[in-house]
C-alpha cells in the first residue's frame, strides 16, 4: 500500500510489545486493540500483525498489488475508488485501487488490515459476502472501572461524582492519555506518593482535581494517585471516544473484568478461524 | 513495614516494600526484581521496579484462564515472597558521566538554595548516585538521593529539554536521554549517549558519578 496523501496521525500499530518497561520503554501499540485484531482476523492475518491506524483526516493510499483488505473501528465513510464500502467486511481489491476516508461519522480511529493475494489476480473490487458485526461484544454501557490503590484519596462526595456524573473528554487528549473535564474532585488525603508503575487504563488524579486516563502510549511510571482503572475489555471502546463526547464510569469487579476480556479474545479467535475457513472455501469455489 | 501487595487494574500486581525512598527498601526491590526475572511467574509480561515497589504485569487472558486471574497470581506472589530465594543479584555498574555545568537553570538553582554556582557543582558532583529505576522516557534514570542542600522544586511550567541535559527535582537527579518537555531544573549537560544502539545505558542497580568538565 502506497501513501499518496498524508493523514494527520497515520501510523502502523500492532498489539502492545511488553518486556522492556523496566528500561522505561512503554509497550505502546494500537489504541483500539479490538478493532485492530478484528481487521486482522477478517483478512486471515495473525491477530497481532501490524495494521494501519488512522485518525481523521486520514491519509489516502493506493494498493500496489491484488490485496484483501478489512476496515474496522471508526466510521470515516471509507471509500475504495470513490465507492463507499462497508466496515467489518473483507474486500478484494485490484492493483491501483485508491482508499480514502471522506468524513468522520463516528469513532476516533480506523484500522486497515491488508493481506497481499500472491496467487490471485483481482480484476475488480469485490466485497466478500460475509461480515462480522461486533455489537454483541462491545456495548454502549458506561465504562467499567476497578477501584485503584488511592481510591480513598477521593472524598466520598467525589467518589460519588466519579460514579454518577458525565465526564467530557478534553481536546488535548491523545494516544498517551485522555484528560477528563468535570468540576474538580476533592481529595481527602494529600499524602505525596512515590512514583511507581502505571498501566493502560490507570485513572490518575491530578493536583488540579481533574482526572486523566492513561492510554496506549502511556509512560511506564507515574506519581499521581491512582484512583481507579478502566478494565482492559473497555479500553477499545474508550479509544473510540473523542473530544466533545462524554462518558460515565461504573464500578465493576475483577471477575467481570477477566470474564469480559476472555469473551472478547475468544470472539476474535473465532472470527479469525471462521474467516480463514471462508476465505479458503471462497478461493476454491472460484478456481 | 510489612509488604503490601495489591492489584493494579486487571493486568498487574504491585508489591510495595516501603513508603519512603531508602536503600534498604530499594535493595529489596532489586533483589525481588532479579528473583522474578530469573524465575518468572506464569504469564509475566513485564517487571517494573520503582523506588520502593515492584510491579508485575501479566497476560490477562493467560492468568484468567489458567490461574484464577490476578487473585490467583496474588497468592503465588505471596508464596514466592515467603520463600528464600537464590537469584543472583548482579553487581551494578558504575558510570562516570562527564558533565559541563552550564545549564540554563544553574544560576536560579544557586539563588534558590542560597549557595554559589560552584558550591552547587561541588555538592552535585561529589556524591555517587543510585539508579533507582527507569521511567518517564525510554532510558530516563531516576537517580538519588541528592544532598539536601541542593533540593529544589520542579518548574511550574515544563519547557523543552534537550538530550544530555542534567536536571534536579526534589532530592532526585537525572539526565534526559531525548528531547522532551520537562519540569526539572537543568544545571548541566553531558555528551554521553544514554541510548547507545537504542538501548538504555543505565540499568536499575547501577551507580552514577558526575565528573565536572571545563568548557
Amino acid at each position: 500500500m502506497k501513501n499518496t496523501k498524508k493523514g494527520l496521525f497515520d501510523s502502523l500499530q500492532s498489539l502492545p510489545i511488553f518486556g522492556l518497561q523496566h528500561q522505561g520503554i512503554p509497550p505502546g501499540g494500537g489504541m483500539d486493540t479490538f478493532s485492530l485484531q478484528l481487521a486482522n482476523a477478517l483478512v486471515g492475518n495473525d491477530l497481532y500483525d501490524k495494521v494501519l491506524e488512522m485518525h481523521f483526516p486520514a491519509g489516502v493510499y493506493e494498493f500496489e498489488t491484488s490485496t484483501l483488505v478489512a476496515i474496522c473501528g471508526a466510521d470515516f465513510s471509507a471509500h475504495l475508488d470513490e465507492v463507499p464500502v462497508p466496515l467489518n467486511q473483507p474486500i478484494k481489491v485490484p492493483p491501483g485501487t485508491i482508499l480514502s476516508c471522506k468524513k468522520p461519522v463516528s469513532g476516533m480511529r480506523v484500522y486497515v488490515a491488508t493481506r497481499e493475494l500472491k496467487d490471485e489476480q483481482v480484476s475488480r473490487i469485490k466485497i466478500m459476502p460475509w461480515s462480522m458485526a461486533p455489537e454483541n461484544v462491545l456495548s454502549n454501557d458506561p465504562i467499567r472501572i476497578l477501584c485503584g490503590r488511592e481510591w480513598d484519596h477521593l472524598k466520598a462526595c467525589s467518589q460519588q461524582t466519579l460514579l454518577s456524573k458525565d465526564f467530557a473528554i478534553s481536546a488535548i487528549s491523545n494516544r498517551m492519555g485522555y484528560q477528563l473535564i468535570q468540576a474538580p474532585l476533592k481529595t481527602a488525603s494529600a499524602t505525596p506518593l512515590l512514583s511507581s508503575a502505571v498501566t493502560a487504563g490507570t485513572i490518575q488524579l491530578l493536583p488540579s482535581g481533574q482526572l486523566v486516563v492513561l492510554m496506549a502510549a502511556h509512560q511506564t511510571t507515574g506519581g499521581y494517585p491512582r484512583v481507579a482503572h478502566v478494565i482492559s475489555a473497555d479500553l477499545p471502546r474508550l479509544a473510540q471516544m473523542g473530544p466533545k463526547e462524554s462518558l460515565r464510569f461504573t464500578l465493576t469487579d475483577p471477575m467481570t473484568a477477566e470474564y469480559e476480556w476472555i469473551f472478547q479474545q475468544n470472539y476474535l479467535q473465532q472470527v479469525r478461524n471462521v474467516c480463514a475457513l471462508k476465505l479458503s472455501q471462497h478461493r476454491f469455489d472460484h478456481h | 513495614m510489612k509488604n503490601q501487595i495489591y492489584e493494579l487494574g486487571d493486568t498487574a500486581i504491585t508489591i510495595e516494600f516501603g513508603n519512603e525512598i531508602s536503600m534498604e527498601f530499594h535493595e529489596e526491590v532489586i533483589r525481588r526484581f532479579y528473583q522474578f526475572q530469573t524465575n518468572p511467574l506464569p504469564g509475566t509480561l513485564d517487571l517494573i521496579p520503582a523506588y520502593t515497589s515492584l510491579t508485575i504485569v501479566f497476560d490477562l487472558g493467560y492468568v484468567a484462564s489458567r490461574f484464577q486471574g490476578l487473585a490467583g497470581m496474588k497468592t503465588l506472589v505471596e508464596e514466592k515472597l515467603a520463600e528464600p530465594f537464590s537469584a543472583v543479584t548482579p553487581e551494578g555498574r558504575i558510570h562516570k558521566i562527564p558533565c559541563l555545568y552550564e545549564g540554563p537553570d544553574l544560576a536560579a538553582v544557586a539563588v534558590a538554595c542560597g549557595l554559589s554556582e560552584s558550591e552547587i557543582i561541588r555538592i552535585h558532583s561529589e556524591k555517587e548516585y543510585q539508579v533507582y529505576f527507569l521511567g518517564f522516557l525510554p532510558g530516563f534514570a531516576y537517580m538519588g538521593t541528592t544532598d539536601e542542600r541542593i533540593t529544589v522544586a520542579r518548574k511550574e511550567t515544563p519547557v523543552t529539554i534537550q538530550p544530555g541535559d542534567i536536571g534536579l527535582a526534589g532530592n532526585q537527579t537525572g539526565i534526559y536521554p531525548s528531547t522532551s518537555p520537562g519540569g526539572w531544573q537543568i544545571i548541566g549537560r553531558t555528551t554521553t549517549d544514554l541510548l547507545p544502539d537504542g538501548l538504555p545505558l543505565f540499568q536499575v542497580g547501577d551507580r552514577v558519578r558526575f565528573i565536572p568538565q571545563r568548557s
